[in-house]
């Protein structure tokens, strides 16, 4: 609801019954009512799946969109309902390739900032555009001074995406470091850098200085595009000495302040989903996660067997229970 | 079982593949504009074909502005009326009709036949940027309007024209924000370009 795809789907056809998708018209319509600081919002999403059946996986998806009852872009719905999802795949964030938390920062600062997304697709278009015109200038198709426009608007919108990134970065840093104390009991201390493959300051002249090179290989080699975010524990870098409960916990501790980021840059608190991942985690652990859920405004929780919650935590919850695709409160 | 295909008569079939070549038209349409001609009355569908053949023999781009004409200098570069000082410069020849209906400019154009596009290989030498030079070599241009679309191609083509002409002294200026951006000026209504004309910066 927050992104108008499914985080458990690859494609949105995936999302229509299965049985249904043989119907003539299959249809799945979702609903969500949500309460804002500045009122209320109605989100309709439905999709309408259009088979062609000769062509195999050729069934596409209409998505139409509606707040409030207008019609809207998927754009336009980035950032409305604020939700900050945990699962356990987001150790990948930790072990798992730049390009995962690269995404990760498009997508926090896109949320809290549409003109981060504006920046961000126009950066994408101008260095898809570059990359074509380093290969024609390698071919001796075009001249070099023609890359003049493309690395200015490279440069532009590069070091706006990058600045950003390091404020979120650091702005994560400061709110991470608490929780990971409090998960880990003082134990580990964390810190989390932004790693620039270039200097924004001078992000023009390192583009000039790798000229050569770029049109020798035919692409871009510096920019945000290439920036990581890396994790220190105790100031050993966890890419590459984590253990996979260290990492776990990282990434944990990220998404909590990641929470409380988006809640301080909104101006209210958006809905923790924390999917399955108490089994994933210690006694020890579980319980610090649990209390620092009671932190924040609406937090839902699933988990296949209520023994992993602590009494006490269960006595403040809604309970629900999920049997064979029906939803029943408890 | 499979019962068989009967692909219409063989004029008619290769009518619907001509109609399908063209833009925006799918089989289904390209079908029923053929079926359409079937029906229509003979001398209808003569001055039709007429038509199309006269756009292909008689029309040639203008030496001047490089427009699409069918008598050379185009209509508005033989005008006493319009303003010899100005040169506007569009992307394609629909962008000048799009122009021409605010009614708010009554400058030259000149066709640049596209714009700078790495990804479909196409350059400035590609472009009419030398017809464009060998124009303002004659001194009695003052200002160039730099009107190609709000997209990166267009900007990308309006900054190549700008440092080009910079050396010549001549005035620059692009159209106004306000047009959509990433839009066409094609597509762009009279009122909205008409303000872009109007509120005009220097570049
Ligand atoms: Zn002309």
């Amino acid at each position: 609801m927050a992104t108008t795809k499914s985080p458990r789907t690859a494609s949105d056809v995936e999302l229509i019954n299965w049985s249904a998708l043989r119907e003539k018209d299959p249809v799945a319509r979702l609903e969500v009512q949500a309460q804002r600081a500045s009122g209320s919002l109605r989100v309709e999403i439905a999709l309408r799946g259009k088979i062609v059946a000769a062509e195999a996986g050729a069934s596409y998806v209409q998505k139409r969109i509606r707040v409030n009852g207008v019609d809207r872009r998927a754009m336009d719905l980035i950032g409305l309902i604020n939700v900050v999802l945990f699962s356990p795949k987001d150790i990948d964030l930790v072990d798992g390739e730049p390009a995962l938390r690269r995404r990760y920062l498009d997508i926090t600062n896109s949320q809290a900032d549409h003109r981060y997304l504006r920046a961000l697709q126009r950066y994408h278009r101008v260095l898809q555009r570059r990359n074509y015109l380093l290969r024609l200038i390698a071919e001796h198709r075009a001249r070099p001074e023609e890359l003049d426009f493309w690395d200015r608007e490279l440069v532009e919108a590069g070091s706006y995406l990058i600045a950003l990134r390091q404020q979120t970065v650091a702005a994560l840093d400061e709110l991470a470091r608490p929780i990971h104390d409090q998960l880990t009991e003082g134990q580990e201390r964390l810190k989390m850098i932004y790693q620039s493959s270039v200097d924004k300051e001078a992000f023009q002249e390192a583009l000039s200085a790798a000229r050569d090179k770029e049109v020798a290989q035919g692409m871009t080699l510096i920019g945000p595009h290439r920036d990581d975010l890396r994790f220190l524990v105790n100031e050993r870098d966890m890419n590459i000495y984590g253990s996979r409960g260290q990492n776990r916990t990282i990434a944990l501790s990220l998404k909590l302040a990641e929470a409380k980021f988006i809640a301080a840059r909104a101006g209210d608190s958006p809905v923790l989903l924390l999917d399955d991942v108490l089994s994933e985690l210690d006694a020890q652990r579980r319980h610090h996660l649990l209390q620092a859920a009671l932190g924040y405004q609406q937090v839902v929780i699933t988990a296949s067997d209520a023994d992993r919650f602590e009494p006490a935590f269960l006595a403040r919850a809604a309970k629900f229970e999920v049997r064979s695709g029906m939803i029943q409160a408890l | 079982m499979n019962r068989g295909f009967f692909p219409p008569a063989e004029p008619v079939s290769r009518l619907i593949d001509e109609f399908n070549k063209l833009p925006g038209i799918g089989p289904k349409s390209a079908a029923r504009l053929a079926y359409h001609l079937l029906r229509m009355p003979e001398a209808e569908a003569r001055s039709l074909a007429e038509a199309i053949i006269a756009v292909k023999d008689k029309i040639v781009l203008c030496s001047l502005c490089q427009n699409i004409t069918d008598s050379d200098p185009y209509a508005i570069c033989r005008s006493k009326q319009r303003d010899q000082n100005k040169i506007c410069i569009v992307e394609e020849p629909l962008d000048i009709l799009a122009l021409e209906r605010t009614g708010q400019y009554q400058g030259l154009y000149h066709v640049l036949h596209g714009v700078i596009s790495p990804m479909e290989g196409i350059g400035p030498d590609d472009l009419k940027i030398r017809e464009l030079l060998g124009r303002l070599k004659s001194g009695k241009v003052e200002e160039v309007i730099l009107a190609t679309n709000p997209n990166l191609e267009g900007e990308a083509t309006a900054m190549y024209l700008q440092r080009l002409l910079s050396p010549s002294g001549i005035r620059m200026t692009s159209l106004a924000r306000g047009l959509p951006v990433g839009g066409d000026l094609e597509y762009a209504d009279e009122v909205t370009l008409g303000r872009a004309l109007e509120g005009r910066r220097e570049v």
